[in-house]
């Protein structure tokens, strides 16, 4: 690839990887890998299982960029590569047991902490919601993708895509709820250990499922 | 892809009563106000580099060699940079000396790369995992050791990059940011009209005082020694000086 490759497109950059450019893909990672990388930290909330996510996703992407039709945006379609290799991992995780955790510990106190805390807090109770809830809310609250990208990036219907943010949204009001029996220990959490997959730091939520919100009009996506 | 106003009720269910859009929206701005990730830590970008770096290996028929260097993911040079500077995963040397990079060689899978610390230290040719820089379409040694290459002895020179004990490395300064660009590399094989595969050495320094890559290829009619300034590129390489070599 030539310093071209500066003024290409996404997809000429693709296309250009397909025909054997040995530059193209790695210019196309450079553009989009911290938009990548903050996609698989936030979904997974620990740095080596994003890491790892990361890497899967882009061996997917070079290897599979033939296949790319062009009916999404390049980056939708890194986007979409990239969240599903971390669902991939949140499912294997949760396929593996995991280890309860110790009674939560008391609150600190310090008021130097607390707004570390309420992060953590808050990283850790969306590390406990359904992976398509966490997703969403990942993609449209966290990531700032409008409602239609992130539809495109998951490839669900636009009303499946507020469903999972309605409902997740509403089950993060319930885990972050103090006295919730719902919410789980939080405490002593960092950023990189809030996966339930790979931490001991989170009790399962009773049912499996962090508790249906009670105020949101319906409990199925709608497409 | 673009960054939404978290208040912006587009994003909201349809079907909620007043008290569950309330409390929709302060999650949502719970969720907005986390700070941003930042950028792929180094470490991560090293490796995914070194991944696809061999996953391009693999596809070209080749093996990468132990301990093989790659092309950082790290954002493109500008146009109008020299050749040589890049900001990354350069191969840095203890007490600032000359900066040597092996670059993948099918015949010599087992040197990849060295750095010499120190003025007085020659550059020597060792495994080890520091290294950046690989070239996919070119091979040959590679130093920035600064020599003051002039006319009158450039064939001599440049004979002794190709030597198994390569000259002394004279002391350069700030040669430990210097970083081997495979891509650039190519690119300058090109503007001075050889072959991306011809290269045997190539190397950092100055002609007549002058801030020069001097590169040992193999011609039509055999090896030559090129000069070229360091920002070596198609369209502003200024060919310095060249000469056949024995």
């Amino acid at each position: 690839m030539t310093s071209d490759s500066d003024d290409a497109s996404d997809a000429e950059l693709l296309a250009a990887h397909v025909a054997g450019d040995p530059d193209a893909f790695a210019e196309l990672v450079r553009r989009h890998q911290d938009r990548l990388w903050a996609v698989a930290l936030r979904t997974l909330a620990d740095r080596e299982e994003a890491a790892d996510a990361l890497q899967d996703a882009l061996v997917s992407a070079y290897r599979r960029a033939g296949s790319f039709r062009g009916d999404a945006a390049v980056t939708t379609w890194l986007h979409r590569i990239v969240v599903n290799a971390c669902l991939d991992r949140v499912r294997r995780a949760r396929a593996r047991p995991t280890v309860p955790l110790p009674e939560r510990e008391p609150a600190s106190g310090r008021d130097e902490h607390a707004s570390t805390e309420a992060a953590l807090d808050v990283r850790a109770a969306l590390a406990r919601l359904p992976e398509s809830q966490r997703a969403a809310l990942v993609l449209v609250d966290m990531h700032g993708l409008s409602v239609a990208e992130a539809a495109a990036v998951l490839e669900v219907a636009e009303g499946t895509v507020k469903s999972r943010c309605a409902r997740g949204r509403a089950a993060l009001a319930a885990l972050l709820q103090p006295d919730s029996p719902a919410a789980g220990p939080v405490s002593g959490s960092s950023a990189g250990s809030g996966n339930p997959a790979t931490s001991s730091d989170v009790r399962p939520v009773p049912g499996g499922t962090p508790a249906p919100p009670s105020r949101v009009g319906s409990e199925g996506e709608r497409a | 892809m673009s960054n939404r106003d978290p208040f912006d009720d587009d994003v909201f269910d349809d079907h909620l009563d007043a008290d569950a859009l309330a409390e929709q929206r302060e999650v949502r701005a719970l969720l907005s106000s986390l700070p941003d990730p930042g950028p792929v830590p180094p470490d991560v970008v090293d490796r995914i580099t070194r991944t696809l770096r061999t996953l391009q290996e693999q596809d070209a028929g080749r093996t990468p060699a132990a301990g093989a260097s790659v092309v950082p993911i790290t954002p493109r040079r500008p146009q109008h940079r020299p050749l040589w500077l890049a900001a990354a995963a350069a191969v840095v040397l203890a007490g600032g000396g000359a900066v040597v990079s092996q670059l993948a060689s099918d015949t010599s899978a087992t040197s990849t790369s060295a750095s010499v610390a120190g003025s007085s230290a020659s550059p020597e040719r060792t495994s080890g995992d520091g290294a950046r820089g690989v070239a996919p379409d070119t091979s040959g040694r590679v130093y920035a050791s600064g020599t003051p290459y002039r006319r009158a002895d450039l064939v001599r020179q440049a004979a002794a990059l190709l030597a198994p004990s390569p000259p002394p490395a004279a002391e350069r300064p700030g040669a430990a940011g210097l970083l081997m660009d495979s891509t650039a590399l190519s690119a300058c094989l090109r503007a001075v009209g050889a072959a991306a595969g011809s290269l045997l050495a190539a190397d950092l320094g100055t002609y007549e005082g002058r801030p020069a890559v001097v590169l040992v290829v193999t011609g039509r009619s055999g090896r030559e020694v090129v000069v070229a300034d360091q920002d070596c590129r198609p369209g502003a390489a200024t060919r310095l000086a060249s000469a056949p070599m024995p």
